[in-house]
C-alpha cells in the first residue's frame, strides 16, 4: 500500500487534472474528509460528481466542451446525477437514498465518484481528446484576444408585434424562413470564400511546415508569422498545454496509488457498515430511472389477477389433494372430474391454438372408461386404476411457432407439387387422347374420300404431319 | 465582397456605363469630409467591390486603371461600342474585354430574346461570367441591369437571370429594371414587361424598380434639365443605385464598412413573395444649385419619411395630408404601407442622426416585427459632393402601382390577341402569357395584403 504522502500527492494530482479539464475546483483535503464520511465534504463532492457526470454526458469534443459555471447545486442537478448513475448501472440503494440537503453521504459519494471515473473512463477521454493550440483554428485564436465585438451590439429583443390572425402567423413564418434562407446563403458564400483563402495560403506556403504531417503552413501559423506579438500569447498557451500534458502523464504512472487508496475507502466503508445501526436514512425516492407512469398500477393489477386465479382454482387443488390422500373415488366423482378436466384441457387447447401454438392429443392418453363401482387404487388392476397411468398421460407436442410455420409451408409445398404432377399427367393423357382422336378422324375421313371419288379434300397443312 | 454587373441590352449597357462612371466620380470627389485613412478604406472597399485592379505595375510604375467587374451583353454592337468608348474617354476606369454582341437585335420581341438569342448565346455569356467570377476572391453576387420594354434586355435578360441562378444557386442576384414610359414608343412594351417580370421574379432575389416617368420628373423639376435625354435619366438611375451600394456600415456589423449585397437583400427582401424595391433619394439637385444649398438632417428625414408614406418620387410636390393612419371612406388604407426599409445616410454628422421615425410600426405591415422592418446604414464620407444625402430603399406597396397599369394594358391587348403571333412564332405559347398574368396577379395580391 502506498504511503500516505504518496497518496496525498496523487489525490492532489487527481484534483488538479479535474480542475484543468472539467473546471471543478476541489481540494485533496475534501476527498480525505469524505473517506471518513465528514458532512463538510458532502456538498463539494456533489458538485464534483455533477461536473464529472456532465462531462461524460456531453457529446461535444473536448476542445469545444464548455463546463457549466454553477454557484450552488440545485435539487434537479442532484436528481440528474442519480438518474444518470442508475442508467449507467450504479444501482446502489444507499446512494439512491442519499438526502438532497447535503447532510450526509460524503463517503458514498466518493465511492460513486470512483465508480464513475473507472467505468466511464473519464481520464482516457480527457487524454484522447486533448489537442494542441497549434492545431486550433485561426478564428478561435483571434477571438480569444479581447472582448468580442458582439457584446457591443444590442441583443435582439423579442419580436413584440402582436400577430392576430392565422394568415398573419403564416406570413410571419414565411418571413422568418426567408430570412433564415438568405442568412444561410450568406454563410455558405462566406464559407466558400474562407475555403478559397485557405487554399491560397496552403498553395503559397507549399513545402514549408511546422508539423510533420503537413506540407504547408496553416492560416494560424501564417498569422503568427505576420504578427509576432501574438507569438507570446501562443507561447503561453503552449506552456499551459505542456503543463496539462505533464499532469496527465504523471497520472498514468501513479493512477494505481489512487485506486489503492479508494480500496481503503471501500474497506473502511464495509467495516463501518457492519457495525452500523439499522438504516436510518430518510425516506427519499430511490428510483430515478424513467419508468412508465402506470407501472405501479400494472404490477398491482397483475398481482391481483394472479391471486384471483389461485383462489379460483384453490378448491380444485384441495380436491385433488384429498383424492390423492384418500386414494379412492366414486364413479360419479370420477366422471365429474373427468368432465371437468376435459373442459379445462379443451379450453386451454383452444387458447393455445389461437395463440399459434398447437398440441396433439395422443389417443393413448385417453382416460379409460371407469366402471360404476367404487374403485380403490389398491384393488384395481392397472388398466382400471384411476391413478393416472403413465401411458394415459395426454401426449402433446407444443410446437414452436417457427416449426409450425415451416411444417405448414412444407405441407403446402408438397400439396402443390402433387397437384402439379397430377395436372401434368392429366394434360399428357388428354393430349394423347386428342392425338388418337385426330388420327381416327383422319382415317375415317380418308376412308370416306376413297369411297366417293367425286369428293375433293384439301388437307390442312398440319394434318400432313400426322402419321396415319 | 465583389459584385459582378451584367449589362443587358441597350438600356442596361447605357445605365451600366453611367453606373461605373458615378462610382468613379464618387471615389474621386472632393471634399470627402473624413480623414485620409477613412477615405482610403472607402476607396479600397469600393474599388475591390466593383473593379479589378492590376496587381502588376506597368513599366512606368503606374498600376493601370481599374477595370469594371462587368459583362456586357447586347444583340447589337452599337450600344456596347458607345459604352466602351465612354469608359475609355474617362481615363479613370475601363472595361475588360468581357462583352458579347451579335449583328442582329431582338426587334423588341421578348420571345425572340428569350427563346432564340438566349439559348444561342448562353454558353458564351456564361463563359464570360465564369471568367469574371474567377477573378473575384469573394463573390458577393450579381447585379443585372436591364429594361423591361425592349427585346434583348427583357428577353435575353430574363434568360440570363435564369442561367445565373442555375449556375450559381447560392449567389445573390439583384435585378435593376427600368420601367418604360406609360406612353412608350414600343407598342408591345407591356407584353415584354409582363413576361420579363413574371420570369425573373422567381429567379432573382430582388428587383429594383426605376420608372422612366418618375425619373423624367426628377430631371425636369429637380435637376432643371430642359431637353432631357436618356443620358440624363441614366445619371439619375446611376446616382440612386450608387448611393445605396457604395460602402457603408450597419449597426452590429463587425466587418466595418462593406458593400454587402447579401446583407442588403436579407434586410429588404426576407419574404419570398415580396421582392420589389424602390429607391428614393434626398436631396437631388443640379450641380449649380448644390453650391448654395444647406440641409439639416431632421428636415431631410422628415421629407424622406413623407416621400415614403405618400409614395412621392421626389421632395417636391409631396402630399403632406397622407398619414399612416389615413383611411378612405370605405376603410382602406391610403398610405404606402411597407414591408421593410433600408435608410442609407452619407455625409457630415451622420452618426447622431435620429432615425426613429422610420421605426414607427404604423408604416409597416401588422405582422412585420419592427426590429426586422427598419434598418439604417451610415457613412461619414460625403457622397458625390453632397454634404448630406440620404437614400431610402423600400419594399412597399407603391411598387405595384405601375405593375397594375402594365397588366391592364397587356390584358387589353392580349384579349384581342394583338401582336401575340409575333411571340408565338418564336416558340412562346398562349399558356405562357396566361401564366405570366397569373404570376403577376399573385404578386399584386400579395402586396395588397400588406
Amino acid at each position: 500500500m502506498a504511503g500516505s504522502g504518496q497518496a496525498r500527492a496523487v489525490i492532489e494530482l487527481f484534483c488538479k487534472i479535474l480542475e484543468e479539464n472539467i473546471s471543478c475546483v476541489i481540494r485533496a483535503e475534501t476527498l480525505r474528509q469524505a473517506k471518513f464520511n465528514k458532512q463538510s465534504a458532502t456538498e463539494p463532492l456533489w458538485k464534483l460528481i455533477f461536473h464529472v457526470v456532465y462531462f461524460c454526458t456531453s457529446h461535444l469534443p473536448h476542445s469545444k466542451f464548455k463546463p457549466l459555471m454553477i454557484p450552488a447545486l440545485k435539487e434537479e442537478e442532484i436528481v440528474f446525477v442519480k438518474t444518470q448513475l442508475q442508467k449507467w448501472g450504479y444501482i446502489m440503494r444507499p446512494f439512491a437514498r442519499l438526502p438532497h440537503d447535503f447532510s450526509s453521504g460524503s463517503r458514498e459519494l466518493l465511492l460513486a465518484l470512483g465508480w464513475v471515473i473507472h467505468t466511464q473512463q473519464v481520464f482516457d477521454k480527457i487524454i484522447s481528446s486533448w489537442s494542441s493550440p497549434l492545431q486550433q483554428d485561426l478564428m478561435e485564436f483571434l477571438h480569444q484576444k479581447g472582448p468580442s465585438l458582439s457584446s457591443e451590439s444590442q441583443p435582439c429583443s423579442h419580436l413584440e408585434t402582436v400577430v392576430h390572425t392565422p394568415k398573419d402567423k403564416i406570413q410571419r413564418q414565411l418571413l422568418l424562413c426567408g430570412k433564415l434562407r438568405l442568412s444561410l446563403r450568406r454563410l455558405y458564400m462566406t464559407h466558400q470564400a474562407l475555403a478559397g483563402l485557405k487554399l491560397t495560403i496552403c498553395k503559397s506556403t507549399e513545402g514549408v511546415s511546422l508539423l510533420a504531417d503537413d506540407h504547408h503552413l496553416s492560416p494560424l501559423e501564417v498569422y503568427l508569422l505576420r504578427y509576432p506579438d501574438s507569438m507570446k500569447k501562443m507561447l503561453d498557451e503552449l506552456e499551459k498545454d505542456n503543463a496539462r500534458m505533464k499532469n496527465l502523464l504523471d497520472w498514468t504512472d501513479k493512477e494505481h496509488i489512487f485506486w489503492e487508496w479508494m480500496t481503503s475507502v471501500l474497506t473502511l466503508h464495509n467495516q463501518e457498515k457492519a457495525y452500523a445501526a439499522s438504516d436510518t436514512l430518510p425516506a427519499v425516492e430511490e428510483v430515478y430511472l424513467p419508468l412508465p407512469g402506470a407501472v405501479e398500477k400494472e404490477i398491482v393489477a397483475a398481482r391481483t389477477k394472479l391471486r384471483d386465479f389461485i383462489l379460483k382454482h384453490e378448491a380444485d387443488i384441495e380436491q385433488m389433494e384429498q383424492l390423492l390422500l384418500r386414494k379412492k373415488v366414486s364413479d360419479v366423482e370420477a366422471v365429474a372430474l373427468k368432465h371437468q378436466v376435459d373442459n379445462e384441457i379443451s379450453q386451454l387447447t383452444q387458447r393455445l391454438h389461437d395463440c399459434g401454438r398447437g398440441w396433439n392429443w395422443g389417443s393413448e392418453g385417453d382416460l379409460p372408461q371407469g366402471s360404476t363401482e367404487c374403485l380403490t387404487l389398491q384393488d384395481c388392476p392397472s388398466e382400471t386404476s384411476l391413478s393416472l397411468p403413465k401411458q394415459s398421460k395426454p401426449k402433446y407436442v407444443v410446437a414452436s411457432a417457427q416449426a409450425m410455420k415451416t411444417a405448414r409451408q412444407a405441407r403446402i409445398l408438397e400439396d402443390v407439387r402433387s397437384e402439379i404432377s397430377r395436372l401434368e399427367d392429366s394434360v399428357l393423357q388428354l393430349e394423347t387422347e386428342l392425338k388418337h382422336m385426330e388420327k381416327n378422324n383422319l382415317r375415317q375421313l380418308h376412308a370416306l374420300i376413297e369411297k366417293d371419288s367425286e369428293v375433293i379434300c384439301v388437307q390442312p397443312r398440319y394434318c400432313k404431319q400426322l402419321v396415319l | 465582397m465583389s459584385v459582378i454587373t451584367l449589362q443587358l441590352g441597350q438600356c442596361g449597357n447605357q445605365v451600366g456605363g453611367q453606373f461605373f462612371s458615378t462610382i468613379i466620380d464618387d471615389i474621386f470627389a472632393k471634399p470627402t469630409g473624413v480623414g485620409s485613412k477613412e477615405d482610403a478604406d472607402y476607396v479600397k472597399t469600393s474599388t475591390e467591390t466593383f473593379f479589378t485592379t492590376s496587381e502588376h505595375g506597368s513599366r512606368d510604375g503606374s498600376t493601370g486603371v481599374p477595370k469594371a467587374r462587368a459583362v456586357l451583353v447586347d444583340m447589337e454592337t452599337k450600344a456596347i461600342a458607345q459604352t466602351l468608348q465612354l469608359a475609355t474617354k474617362s481615363d479613370k476606369w475601363s472595361y475588360s474585354d468581357k462583352w458579347f454582341c451579335q449583328k442582329r437585335g431582338s426587334g423588341n420581341n421578348w420571345a425572340h430574346g428569350f427563346c432564340v438569342h438566349g439559348p444561342q448565346s448562353h454558353e458564351e455569356i456564361m463563359n464570360l461570367v465564369r471568367k469574371e467570377a474567377e477573378q473575384c476572391d469573394r463573390l458577393g453576387g450579381f447585379m443585372n441591369l436591364l429594361s423591361l420594354a425592349g427585346g434583348t434586355g427583357s428577353g435575353v435578360g430574363a434568360y440570363v437571370t435564369e442561367s445565373l441562378r442555375d449556375e450559381y444557386p447560392y449567389s445573390f442576384i439583384l435585378n435593376q429594371v427600368v420601367w418604360p414610359y406609360n406612353t412608350g414608343e414600343v407598342i408591345v412594351q407591356n407584353y415584354n414587361a409582363m413576361l420579363t417580370l413574371s420570369h425573373i421574379y422567381d429567379t432573382a432575389d430582388a428587383l429594383v424598380v426605376m420608372e422612366n416617368d418618375a425619373l423624367h420628373k426628377i430631371c425636369t423639376q429637380l435637376l432643371n434639365i430642359k431637353n432631357i435625354s436618356f443620358q440624363d435619366i441614366n445619371k439619375v438611375i446611376a446616382h440612386k443605385m450608387v448611393s445605396v451600394l457604395q460602402p457603408c456600415s450597419t449597426a452590429g456589423s463587425v466587418a466595418g464598412m462593406s458593400c454587402d449585397l447579401g446583407s442588403l437583400l436579407e434586410s429588404l427582401v426576407p419574404h419570398p413573395q415580396h421582392k420589389l424595391l424602390a429607391v428614393k433619394n434626398i436631396p437631388q439637385m443640379s450641380d449649380a444649385a448644390r453650391e448654395f444649398s444647406m440641409h439639416q438632417w431632421p428636415g431631410l428625414m422628415k421629407n424622406l419619411r413623407q416621400m415614403l408614406i405618400a409614395d412621392s418620387p421626389m421632395e417636391e410636390g409631396i402630399n403632406w395630408q397622407v398619414k399612416p393612419a389615413s383611411r378612405t371612406a370605405s376603410g382602406h388604407t391610403c398610405f404606402n404601407k411597407s414591408l421593410s426599409t433600408l435608410l442609407v445616410l452619407r455625409g457630415k454628422d451622420v452618426l447622431p442622426v435620429d432615425t426613429s421615425m422610420f421605426s414607427d410600426p404604423n408604416i409597416y405591415s401588422s405582422w412585420m416585427p419592427t426590429e426586422l422592418a427598419s434598418h439604417v446604414a451610415r457613412q461619414p464620407r460625403m457622397f458625390c459632393g453632397y454634404e448630406k444625402t440620404a437614400a431610402l430603399v423600400s419594399n412597399s406597396c407603391a411598387t405595384i402601382r405601375p405593375l397594375n397599369h402594365i397588366i391592364d394594358k397587356a390584358w387589353n391587348m392580349f384579349s384581342s390577341r394583338a401582336y401575340v403571333h409575333q411571340y408565338l412564332k418564336h416558340g412562346l405559347t398562349e399558356e405562357d402569357f396566361l401564366d405570366s398574368f397569373v404570376n403577376l396577379e399573385k404578386i399584386i395580391a400579395s402586396y395588397n395584403s400588406l
